[in-house]
């Protein structure tokens, strides 16, 4: 048996909210989690309309059921040829990215990347790996229910992580981001001299409204 | 006294939710079909409808959070197909444009004198 590999053209959505012709001053590109997708993840969003901020929902490139068939979901990644797929999916984030900045007609605007869970990892590798982004990636990264990935070597990435405003926000009782992951997370980016902030709030693995308007704030 | 705060806080035990509001679910989907969404997007306008209907008959049983979840992806889904069919209509105003363009090319080019060799 012979493995072979190839480029094809596929279709891909994101959705936004916000208005592209308006004074769009800051763009959060926003990455969902394992199993969900894009319109339902955006609709948290809307507690921080403005207008001068769009919300960007691009959707995991990769659909299937879940629930006995009876939901639709979407992933980032697995582990299976996991390098070709972030390769993917940082191919289909810039895009995305350049997309809405033309649809903007802006050259330069307060980018806030932003991941759920599975999400969070993508939006990190993202800023690490892009092309198209300038130095720093990102004005600020938020990770939320998340940890940076950890194949993401924090020396030789701290130069713009101690520049991009990393923020982790992470519920008391949340199963995946547990406690003891996000100490030792702290525990990592202090080791490496790079600054974060960490806000928790009284809740699961989910949104919050009320935090997430004060992290737009 | 103590009959005044017993009488006060019985309503607090078991405190329930209250029923949803549908009405943003119900606007959107009337929006999304007045937008032509049943032409553009007849699949998710379906799904708003079924889950509309299924929110409905979760208020009736009183089971309100199921209600409000299924709302509220009920308004998701009709949202999203109105955008999908102004995305259609966006798209189909292109095409048109685009033909007119072409017939105009094709009139001038009919309408221009050839030039026969001397």
């Amino acid at each position: 048996m012979q493995e072979h590999t190839l480029s094809v053209y596929r279709t891909a959505r994101y959705l936004t909210l916000g208005d592209p012709s308006g004074p769009v001053e800051e763009v959060w590109m926003a990455c969902h989690g394992y199993g969900q997708l894009a319109p339902y993840f955006l609709r948290h969003f809307r507690a921080i309309e403005a207008p001068h901020r769009m919300v960007v929902a691009p959707e995991g490139l990769s659909r299937f059921y879940l629930e006995n068939h009876q939901r639709v979901g979407a992933s980032w990644m697995t582990r299976e040829a996991r390098l070709d797929e972030i390769d993917d999916y940082v191919r289909f984030l810039d895009t995305v990215y350049t997309d809405v900045l033309t649809q903007t007609r802006r050259s330069r605007v307060r980018l806030i990347a932003f991941g759920f869970s599975q999400g969070g990892a993508t939006v990190a590798r993202w800023l690490a790996r892009s092309p198209a982004l300038g130095t720093p990636p990102a004005d600020r990264l938020v990770l939320w229910g998340s940890v940076l990935p950890h194949d993401l070597d924090l020396d030789e990435h701290a130069d713009w992580l101690r520049c991009v405003g990393l923020t982790l926000v992470v519920g008391d009782r949340d199963a995946y981001a547990t406690p003891e992951r996000i100490a030792e997370q702290e525990e990592q980016l202090r080791e490496a001299a790079i600054p974060f902030e960490v806000v928790r709030f009284d809740g699961e693995h989910r949104l919050d409204t009320e935090v997430l308007r004060d992290l737009a704030r | 006294m103590l009959l005044a705060l017993a009488l006060l806080t019985a309503g607090c035990a078991g405190s329930k939710l209250p029923p949803p509001d549908m009405s943003a679910a119900r606007s959107a989907i009337a929006e999304a079909d007045q937008s032509g969404a049943s032409e553009a997007a007849p699949l998710v306008l379906r799904n708003a409808r079924q889950k509309f209907e299924q929110a409905e008959r979760a208020a009736e049983n009183e089971d309100y959070e199921a209600a409000r979840f299924l709302a509220d992806q009920a308004q998701v889904d009709a949202e999203l197909a109105e955008a999908k069919a102004r995305s259609a209509t966006a798209m189909a105003a292109v095409e048109e444009l685009r033909e007119s363009i072409r017939v105009l090319r094709e009139e001038i080019n009919r309408s221009r004198p050839s030039s026969g060799g001397q």
